[in-house]
């Protein structure tokens, strides 16, 4: 049998582990193959770990114990960590994997001063989801930490509780998109210089957003913006609170919103674009759902068929709503709407 | 046309191109030069896997070169899927493989050189470390305390 060279080797396993992770075969156990086999696969073993409450430690003791396998790891994605998510363990991680560290994902328990820290040195850094930390995060803390990272685009907000007094912060340079949620104030949404980068922005768990704030935010941001997602619970904003947000973002592409938060008047002639009276650019329309009581009648399958009949949504393809909506999937006016959005080569989907 | 002499002296005469998937080749027919029927030797590939090549090579002269495709990032994505022809030309016997495997990387034969890669990587789809090792004919140059230092390592990436 030929022998045949690493380089070609290499070639082979780029193929065949994807296909191994699709199947969710671990690819630990191949290390032992031989030398040239271990040496291959180990930075394929560290790139995306796959970490629970359970291997944690495991993870931990070995990345620390290396003075290399945290150069491979590329997705930290600390999710699933619940009670193991020690302060010390995740700046730890940070401080080891800095290198290559693309993707990170804090842990659902805490992200204190030290992990802070060490996020510095991440400048690969392209995502930082810090959505499920409860642990109360200084901004100004955090904004000292992103600052200098080149490549970050993706940032969400702690969801519990964030702490904030700085406006003028200066923001990453690459920024594309931000999530935000949490305790941020009023005062931090109209008063914030938002970078003009920002093209995709997300809003959901913040307790003490007006539709006021909002809206002087989105005058500010809106024409940057191409995709908007406002999810429940957002118990400060209003029934119609983002009836008038096709208006502020004449932009967007995609809009995802919480139907709490809007009334068939999104659609209002006085609520569009004045230039067309129409949202030119909107093609994936999202509608979710708190499912509280009265929310199953604010939007009606025939206030989109309208809309798009009299012109105002030219390139909506995609509309989702959510079941809570309760919309009968059988009756006469959603399979209207089926048809209109079949036409345009899209369509309506129940989730 | 060009003249290629494999190892065992044999001499196959191909279009110049055909001669050209090869960059090699095409390489080597720059620095010659525009002389008519130049003689090429490929003195580590035997007759029958050459011929294997250029059969492959003669059915895909008129693809477009690789060239734009790996600028484009889209392309990165590693698919494992293999053209219909590519899979039925590569269903030989191991060693066929493998050597058409070494001849498309000595050549420069990048599409070949994939796909053959693509063929033994679905080849190993689902086998065993042990398994893999027959195929490959990899001798374990681990010492079992080695081996056991691997596992311990790399438990927590373990299947549970």
């Amino acid at each position: 049998m030929p022998y045949l060279p690493p380089e070609i080797v290499q070639k082979i396993v780029a193929y065949w582990v994807p296909e191994n992770f699709e199947n969710e075969r671990p690819t630990a156990p191949y290390l032992v193959i031989s030398r040239l086999w271990h040496a291959i696969l180990l930075p394929y073993v560290y790139a995306y770990p796959k970490l629970d409450s359970y291997n944690m430690t495991g993870f931990v003791t070995a990345i620390t114990a290396s003075k290399y396998l945290g150069s491979f790891v590329i997705t930290l994605d600390l999710s699933r960590i619940i009670q193991a998510g020690k302060n010390s363990y995740t700046s730890k991680l940070l401080r080891r994997c800095h290198e290559r560290l693309e993707h990170f994902v804090a842990p659902a328990t805490s992200f204190g001063f030290q992990p802070l820290l060490s996020l510095r040195q991440c400048t690969s850094l392209t995502t930082l989801d810090l959505s499920l930390v409860s642990e109360t995060v200084d901004l100004r803390e955090l904004f000292a930490a992103i600052k200098n990272l080149p490549h970050l685009e993706y940032l969400y907000f702690p969801r519990s509780s964030v702490f904030c007094a700085v406006y003028d912060s200066v923001w990453p340079v690459q920024m594309r998109t931000l999530g935000l949620s949490g305790g941020i104030s009023n005062d931090f949404l109209v008063h914030t210089i938002f970078p003009s980068t920002i093209k995709n922005l997300t809003m959901t768990h913040c307790p003490f957003i007006t539709a006021e704030s909002f809206q002087t935010m989105c005058r500010g941001i809106g024409h940057n913006l191409l995709s908007l997602k406002v999810i429940f619970p957002l118990p400060g904003m209003r029934p119609n609170a983002m009836d008038g947000v096709l208006q502020l973002c004449p932009n967007l592409r995609t809009l995802a919103v919480s139907v709490d938060y809007i009334t068939s008047h999104l659609f209002a002639q006085s609520n569009l674009p004045i230039i067309h009276f129409a949202a030119e650019n909107l093609v994936n329309l999202d509608i979710d759902s708190s499912g509280m009581l009265g929310q199953s009648l604010k939007l009606q399958p025939e206030d989109i068929t309208m809309a798009i009949l009299d012109g105002k949504l030219p390139k909506l393809k995609n509309v989702r709503i959510s079941a809570k909506l309760g919309w009968n999937p059988t009756a006469s006016d959603v399979s209207e709407l089926v048809d209109l959005l079949d036409e345009r080569d899209g369509g309506l989907w129940v989730v | 046309m060009v003249t290629l002499i494999s190892s065992d002296g044999q001499t196959f005469e191909i279009d110049a191109k055909v001669a050209e998937k090869s960059v090699l080749i095409k390489n080597m027919m720059e620095d010659i030069g525009d002389e008519a029927s130049s003689e090429i030797p490929i003195p580590n590939v035997a007759s029958n896997v050459l011929s294997k090549v250029i059969e492959y090579c003669t059915h895909h002269k008129d693809d477009p070169s690789l060239g734009d495709e790996e600028t484009n990032p889209a392309n990165k994505i590693k698919n494992i899927d293999i053209d219909e022809w590519d899979q039925k030309f590569l269903a030989v016997d191991q060693e066929m493989l493998f050597e058409i495997i070494l001849t498309a990387n000595y050549l420069d034969i990048k599409p070949l050189l994939e796909a053959g890669c693509k063929t033994v990587a679905n080849m190993i789809k689902g086998k065993s470390p042990e398994e893999i090792r027959r195929t490959f004919n990899i001798q374990n140059d681990f010492t079992p305390e080695e081996e056991s230092q691997i596992r311990r390592e790399n438990e927590w990436a373990e299947d549970r």
